[in-house]
C-alpha cells in the first residue's frame, strides 16, 4: 500500500535532519569546548581577576549600557514610525537602517573616524563640546550604536507591526487617549519582540571589534569615563593574542564564554518566571 | 432621546464610498446592520466609532453630538471583529481596562460585579488566550460595558461561537442590555443572530443603505434580494429573470406577483401534488434538517421545494417529472411600495 510505503520515509528524513543539525551543533560547540579545555580553571580565575581584564570588562559594560540607552531612546521611535506610518521614502529609510548590518565591520569605524577626527568639522565641534570621540568612551559608544542599532530598530519595527490595529482601536474606544493606548496596549504587546531586539543589539555591541580597532582600540579617560586607560574587552583579548600570549588570550576568552553562558541562564530563568517582557529573551542570549 | 442618531453619514475608504446612511437607535433597543461582504457594514461601524473619517449632518449619542470628538470621548462600547481582547492581560485585566483608563474610583467592585454578571468570576485570573470562544465573547461584552457606555457597537458578534453557545449567549446579552439600559448597533451577516438580538434592521448593499425596517416587515416585504435571502426565502428570483416568459408559464405568473426587485418564494410554499398545479422536472435532491429539499426546473427557472418530514426515498428521482402546487399567499414581492417605514 502507498501509505505503508511512505511510512518508511519519515525515518530517513528524520535521520537527514538529525545529521544536519548535529553537524552544525558540533561546529558551533566544539571550538568552545576546545577553548575551555585548553585552559585550567585556575588560569581562567586569574584571567578574570587580572586588573586589565576587570578594567576592560567594566568599561565595556558601561559603554554598552550607554549605547543601549541611546538606541532605546532614538531607535524604538524609528521602529514605531516604520511600522505604523506609511510615508514617502520609507523603503529608503529602511535600507539606510539595514546598511550597517551588511557593511564590513571595519568600514563603520573608518567612516566614523573620518567624520569625527579632530581635524574634521564635526570632530572639532565635539572636542569643543567636551565630548572628544577618538580613543574615548564616546567613540566606543558611537561604534556600538552604529553596528547594533539596526537590530533594535528592525526588531521593534516588526514587533510594533505585529500589534493588531484593532487592539489599539478598541483601547481608544474604551477611553484611552492615543498616548495611553500606546502605553497600555501597544508597548506591552510589543514588549517581547522589542526586548529581544534590544538584547540582540546589546550582544552585537559588546562583540564588536572592527570599528573599535580604528576608533577606540585604546581608551583614555575623558568626560563620561574616569577609569584607567583600557580597551573594549574584545580588543583586550585580541591584543593579548597579538603580542603572542595565546594562553592568556584563551583564558580571557574563556571568561567571556562563561559570562555569556551565565547571561543565557539568567535570561532563561527570567523567562521562566513568566514576565512576558522577558519571555522572548532566552532565545537570543 | 435616541441612543444614536445618524443623518446623512458618508465616508470614503480606499476607494469605497459609503452612504449616505440614516439610522436611529431608540434607547434600550438593538439595530442590526445587515449586508453581504463588502457592503460597508464594518466601515459604517468604524465611522460611527470615530476610526474612519466621515461626514455626517448629524451624529449624536444620547443627544450629544459626537462627530467632532475623538473615539475615546464618544462613550461607545466597541467590540470589533475578532473581539480584540488584550492578550497581555487576564480576563479580569481586560474587564477592568476601561475603568483603569478612566481612573474610576470603584474599579475593583465594578469589575467584580461584571465578572459575576457574565459568569467569569472563576476565570478572572486566566489568560484570555486560554479560554473558550464563548468565554472570550463574554469577556469582550463585560469589557465593553465596564465604563457604562450608552451604546454598544458590535461587529460580527458570535462569529466564532458554535450554535449551542450562541443561543445561550444571545439570551444573556438581551438580559444584560435590558438591565443596563444599553442600546446596541450590531453588524452581521448572520440572520439567526440578527433576528434573535435586533429589534430593527438596516440593510446595506454596495455602500448604499435601504430604509430601516423591522424583522416582521423584512419578512413580509423584503426591501432587496439580499434581504429576502436573509429573511429565509429559499427561492429569490430577480424580476429580470422572470421577464419574457410566455403567457401561462410559471415565470409570467410569478412576474405578475413580483415587486420591482423580484419575488421571494418560500420552499414550504411549494408542495408536491399528484395532479393540477405546475409541472417541472427534478434536477437535484438532498436531505435537510426536518425533511428533504428537491430542486425542480420549470420553464428555465430552478426552484427549491421543501418536503417536511419526508424521509423515505419517495417520489422525485432525478430526471423525473414532478407536479407541484404553489401557495400564492406565501409569495413575497421584493422591494417597491411599502419598503419605507418602521
Amino acid at each position: 500500500m502507498a501509505a505503508a510505503g511512505r511510512g518508511r520515509r519519515p525515518g530517513a528524513w528524520r535521520a537527514v535532519q538529525i545529521l544536519a543539525a548535529g553537524s552544525l551543533l558540533a561546529l558551533l560547540l566544539l571550538p568552545l569546548a576546545a577553548l575551555l579545555a585548553s585552559v585550567s580553571p585556575s588560569a581562567i580565575g586569574a584571567a578574570a581577576l587580572a586588573p586589565g581584564m576587570r578594567a576592560a570588562l567594566a568599561f565595556t559594560l558601561l559603554a554598552s549600557a550607554l549605547s543601549l540607552g541611546a538606541i532605546a531612546v532614538l531607535g524604538l521611535p524609528l521602529g514605531y514610525l516604520l511600522a505604523r506610518r506609511p510615508f514617502r521614502g520609507r523603503t529608503l529609510v529602511e535600507s539606510a537602517v539595514t546598511l550597517p548590518i551588511v557593511l564590513p565591520h571595519l568600514v563603520g569605524g573608518l567612516a566614523l573616524l573620518l567624520l569625527f577626527a579632530p581635524s574634521a568639522p564635526l570632530g572639532a565641534l565635539a572636542i569643543r563640546a567636551g565630548l572628544p570621540i577618538v580613543q574615548t568612551i564616546w567613540g566606543t559608544v558611537l561604534v556600538m550604536i552604529f553596528v547594533s542599532a539596526p537590530y533594535a530598530v528592525l526588531a521593534s519595527e516588526s514587533a510594533f507591526r505585529a500589534v493588531d490595529a484593532r487592539l489599539i482601536e478598541t483601547a481608544r474606544s474604551l477611553g484611552a487617549s492615543p498616548a495611553s493606548a500606546f502605553a497600555t496596549v501597544t508597548a506591552p504587546v510589543a514588549a517581547r519582540g522589542i526586548s529581544a531586539g534590544l538584547l540582540l543589539a546589546w550582544a552585537r555591541s559588546v562583540s564588536e571589534i572592527g570599528g573599535f580597532l580604528i576608533l577606540a582600540n585604546v581608551v583614555y579617560p575623558s568626560s563620561g569615563y574616569a577609569g584607567p586607560v583600557t580597551s573594549p574587552v574584545s580588543v583586550y583579548v585580541f591584543s593579548l593574542y597579538q603580542i603572542g600570549d595565546l594562553p592568556g588570550a584563551a583564558a580571557a576568552a574563556s571568561v567571556l564564554v562563561l559570562l555569556a553562558f551565565a547571561r543565557f541562564v539568567a535570561a532563561r530563568l527570567a523567562a521562566r518566571r513568566g514576565s512576558p517582557a522577558w519571555a522572548g529573551l532566552g532565545r537570543f542570549v | 432621546m435616541s441612543a444614536l442618531v445618524v443623518r446623512g453619514l458618508t465616508a470614503r475608504l480606499d476607494g469605497f464610498a459609503l452612504g449616505p446612511v440614516d439610522l436611529e437607535v431608540p434607547p434600550g433597543t438593538a439595530l442590526a446592520v445587515l449586508g453581504p461582504s463588502g457592503a460597508g457594514k464594518t466601515t459604517l461601524l468604524r465611522a460611527i466609532a470615530g476610526f474612519v473619517p466621515a461626514y455626517a449632518r448629524e451624529l449624536s449619542v444620547g443627544g450629544t453630538p459626537v462627530a467632532a470628538l475623538p473615539p475615546e470621548e464618544r462613550r461607545m462600547g466597541y467590540v470589533p471583529q475578532g473581539l480584540a481582547l488584550f492578550p497581555h492581560r487576564t480576563v479580569e485585566g481586560n474587564v477592568a481596562y476601561p475603568l483603569e483608563i478612566r481612573g474610576a474610583a470603584d474599579t475593583a467592585a465594578r469589575t467584580r460585579d461584571l465578572l459575576d454578571a457574565w459568569g467569569l468570576t472563576r476565570l478572572a485570573r486566566a489568560s484570555v488566550l486560554s479560554i473558550s470562544g464563548g468565554e472570550q465573547q463574554r469577556t469582550a461584552m463585560a469589557r465593553a460595558l465596564a465604563a457604562g457606555p450608552r451604546l454598544l457597537l458590535w461587529d460580527e458578534p458570535l462569529a466564532a461561537v458554535d450554535a449551542l453557545a450562541r443561543r445561550a449567549l444571545i439570551g444573556s446579552i438581551r438580559r444584560v442590555l435590558q438591565r443596563e439600559g444599553v442600546s446596541m448597533l450590531l453588524v452581521t451577516h448572520d440572520a439567526e443572530t440578527a433576528f434573535a438580538v435586533a429589534d430593527r434592521f438596516l440593510v446595506l448593499d454596495g455602500g448604499r443603505a435601504l430604509p430601516p425596517t423591522t424583522p416582521a416587515r423584512l419578512v413580509d416585504r423584503p426591501p432587496s434580494r439580499f434581504a429576502a435571502e436573509l429573511a429565509g426565502y429559499d427561492n429569490v428570483l430577480a424580476a429580470e429573470d422572470l421577464a419574457g416568459g410566455p403567457e401561462g408559464s410559471l415565470a409570467a405568473w410569478l412576474l405578475a406577483r413580483a415587486g420591482p426587485g423580484g419575488i421571494g418564494v418560500p420552499s414550504e410554499a411549494m408542495r408536491a401534488a399528484g395532479t393540477g398545479g405546475w409541472s417541472g422536472r427534478v434536477v437535484g435532491r438532498r436531505e435537510r434538517p426536518g425533511g428533504r429539499e428537491i430542486r425542480v426546473a420549470v420553464d428555465g427557472l430552478e426552484l427549491r421545494l421543501f418536503e417536511r418530514g419526508v424521509t423515505s426515498a419517495g417520489n422525485g428521482g432525478i430526471g423525473d417529472a414532478l407536479r407541484f402546487s404553489l401557495d400564492e399567499d406565501a409569495l413575497r414581492p421584493i422591494g417597491g411600495a411599502g419598503e419605507a417605514g418602521a
